[in-house]
């Protein structure tokens, strides 16, 4: 079973998106913030990371560099979730080394197509 | 000759013409004496000489008959001439052979004796008072003797003396009567003079060059008087004009003093006013320091304001969409039935709640957007991208509402168009006017065109809906209006979504936007952006 890394610091999201995921097979370890979540992907190496880019404690970007800068993890595939993205957030975090960009509010019959779209590319 | 000059004309010329008189007369009396003198003593010479001539042919007969008393008888005949005074016949031995005296005047300065006592050469000779001659006797070519006459000279002298008397007297007279004419007649000349003179004076003196001299002939003195005057007026009207020009300058200068005094007095009230508003000024400048601490105060209410603002949108964005997101997505998972069955009823109210719930959570996106544009803090983030591309993804991200309405949809857009713009707020307008365009058309078709004209990409979407009445076009780019278009159930709108687009077409798209309409058959939205920005 494939595990997957979500770093959500929002009960409601982390419960939504974990539970889609285990519906659809996938193991899933919950991380509530940033430091946590960078943490979890060295000692898991999941078979892809979630990541919230709104986080209480650290930028989504900085978590992002923080994984990509890891020799372990640095290929692991990190999709980008968030809510309400600015023109060039998008464009910024797929520089940063993000493999894809799920907008929020997620469409529970489309999430899955999106995400296997973005692991296989 | 020096006093002579210094003489006044007057003087001068009275002198000038008695001693040219004086002199001429002096010339003409010398000259008459001596042709006199020359004249009279030629006459003497000349009868001296016929007398000899004649003695001696007389005197011939007695010399050769040695007879005496026949050549005095001869001399005798000398005594019809009044002025010989003695004679006497030498014989040709120079012996004195007869005499001649006349009276007792023999005694005379001429010699003493009567008779020099030898002859002495031919010809005459004149002593101081007399002549004397020696002629000699001939006789056949031979001398046999000799004459001798003496004349005396001092009756001619007399004479001589007298007339020079009289023409000396003469000379003075005439001189004198010269010199009174003279006198008389000079004025001709030396009254114009002085006349000159004193006008000149008069000018001099009195600076008046009005004064003309009075012409008296024309001749020389008349010409200088004409040249005189000429000057005169020549320097009458040069007074004349310095007069006027300095007249001129006067009042120029009165003029001036006038103004500077005008001036001075302007100066004085505007310097008295420039106090005042100092004095207004920097009362004025300390209400201002107040005014302006006031309204440092104000500023910094404001910022806190717009900080408090800027936090509001922040967290609208974050905690109002967050639980959104949460309420969306479960009851996505609950329709999507992957929590287990629900009835028919259930799936219908939840349906409801999602629409709700999306719904709210444009509305509160838009809100957010039009604050960001209406403060100014939308820069545009620039890329390169397809035009074809972009309008592509718009119609796939609504492809299921097209599908579920049963409309057409056709492109006309050349596929090599790069644009250098903001791609998602072009994406975010370009699915404003197509949602719209599928929420109020009903049935037909929707066309989306995008020409370039002009470095501007110009992109219609065309649909075959309800359209819109002319007096409802003005509101339409307005917020929070929207239009009644009749239909049932009314489609979802927040009313924000023309007027955000305008907005970010506007001030971030740097393009504009543009509504052609024809109600009941169909309306046609038009963008137009810059190929770049």
């Amino acid at each position: 079973m494939k595990t997957v890394l979500i770093i959500e610091d929002n009960d409601d999201n982390m419960a939504l998106i974990t539970f889609i995921l285990e519906k659809n097979g996938y193991a899933t370890i919950m991380a509530e913030n940033g430091q946590q979540g960078m943490t979890l992907a060295d000692t898991h190496r999941p078979a892809f990371i979630i990541l919230d880019i709104q986080l209480p404690d650290m930028n989504g970007l900085e978590v992002l560099k923080g994984i990509r800068n890891s020799e372990a993890n640095g290929d692991i595939p990190i999709i980008a979730m968030t809510s309400y993205a600015m023109s060039g957030d998008k464009e910024r975090l797929l520089r940063e080394g993000c493999n894809g960009y799920i907008e929020k509010p997620i469409d529970p019959a489309k999430v899955m197509d999106q995400i296997r779209e973005i692991v296989e590319k | 000759m020096s006093f002579i000059q210094d003489l006044p004309i007057k003087q001068k010329l009275a002198l000038i013409v008695t001693l040219t008189s004086f002199t001429g007369l002096l010339v003409s009396a010398l000259i008459l004496y001596a042709y006199d003198k020359k004249m009279h003593r030629q006459e003497m010479r000349e009868e001296l000489a016929v007398l000899g001539e004649v003695i001696s042919d007389r005197s011939t007969a007695a010399l050769v008959f040695s007879d005496p008393d026949l050549a005095r008888e001869n001399l005798a005949s000398l005594s019809a001439s009044s002025s010989i005074v003695a004679a006497c016949i030498y014989s040709e031995s120079s012996t004195i052979f007869a005499t001649y005296t006349r009276g007792q005047s023999d005694e005379t300065p001429a010699g003493g004796r009567s008779c020099p006592s030898e002859p002495s050469g031919g010809g005459h000779r004149f002593g101081e008072n007399s002549l004397h001659l020696f002629q000699d006797i001939v006789l056949d070519g031979a001398q046999i003797g000799t004459i001798y006459i003496r004349a005396d000279l001092r009756e001619i002298n007399a004479h001589m003396t007298q007339n020079l008397l009289i023409v000396i007297s003469v000379m003075f007279v005439a001189s004198l009567v010269a010199f009174l004419f003279s006198l008389k007649l000079q004025g001709l000349i030396s009254s114009p003079i002085r006349h000159l003179a004193d006008r000149a004076n008069l000018v001099a003196t009195r600076k008046d060059y009005s004064v003309r001299a009075v012409k008296t002939g024309r001749d020389e003195l008349g010409l200088l008087t004409d040249r005189f005057n000429a000057m005169l007026e020549q320097i009458e009207r040069q007074q004349t004009d310095r007069d006027k020009s300095e007249e001129e300058l006067r009042l120029h200068r009165n003029h001036l003093e006038g103004l500077v005094r005008v001036r001075t007095e302007e100066l004085y009230l505007k310097n008295k006013e420039l106090g005042q508003s100092q004095e207004a000024l920097t009362s004025l400048l300390e209400d201002v320091n107040e005014s302006r601490v006031e309204l440092d105060e104000a500023n910094r209410q404001l910022k806190e304001l717009d900080d408090l603002k800027t936090m509001f949108i922040a967290s609208m964005s974050h905690e109002l969409r967050t639980p959104l997101n949460a309420i969306i997505g479960f009851t996505g998972i609950i329709l999507q039935g992957m929590s287990g069955e629900i009835n028919a009823d259930q799936r219908a109210q939840l349906k409801r709640v999602y629409v709700s719930a999306k719904h709210l959570l444009g509305l509160i996106s838009e809100i957010i957007d039009i604050s960001k544009v209406e403060a100014g803090k939308l820069e545009p983030y620039l890329q390169t991208f397809s035009l074809y591309g972009v309008i592509k993804e718009a119609i796939s991200n609504l492809k299921n509402q097209i599908k579920e309405k049963g409309l057409g949809i056709e492109t006309d857009i050349p596929p090599y168009i790069q644009l250098k713009s903001d791609r998602t707020r072009l994406l975010q307008c370009l699915l404003n006017y197509l949602s719209n365009a599928v929420k109020f058309t009903d049935r037909g078709k929707i066309f989306i065109m995008a020409k370039e004209v002009n470095n501007m990409i110009e992109i219609r979407v065309k649909d075959t809906g309800v359209g819109i009445q002319d007096v409802d076009i003005p509101k339409l780019f307005s917020p929070y209006s929207r239009i009644d278009t009749g239909q049932r159930p009314r489609p979802l709108g927040t009313g924000l979504g023309l007027y955000l687009t305008q907005k970010l077409t506007d001030e971030v798209l740097r393009g504009s936007v543009a509504l052609e309409s024809e109600y009941g058959k169909g309306s046609t939205f038009i963008l137009k952006v810059p190929v770049n920005i």
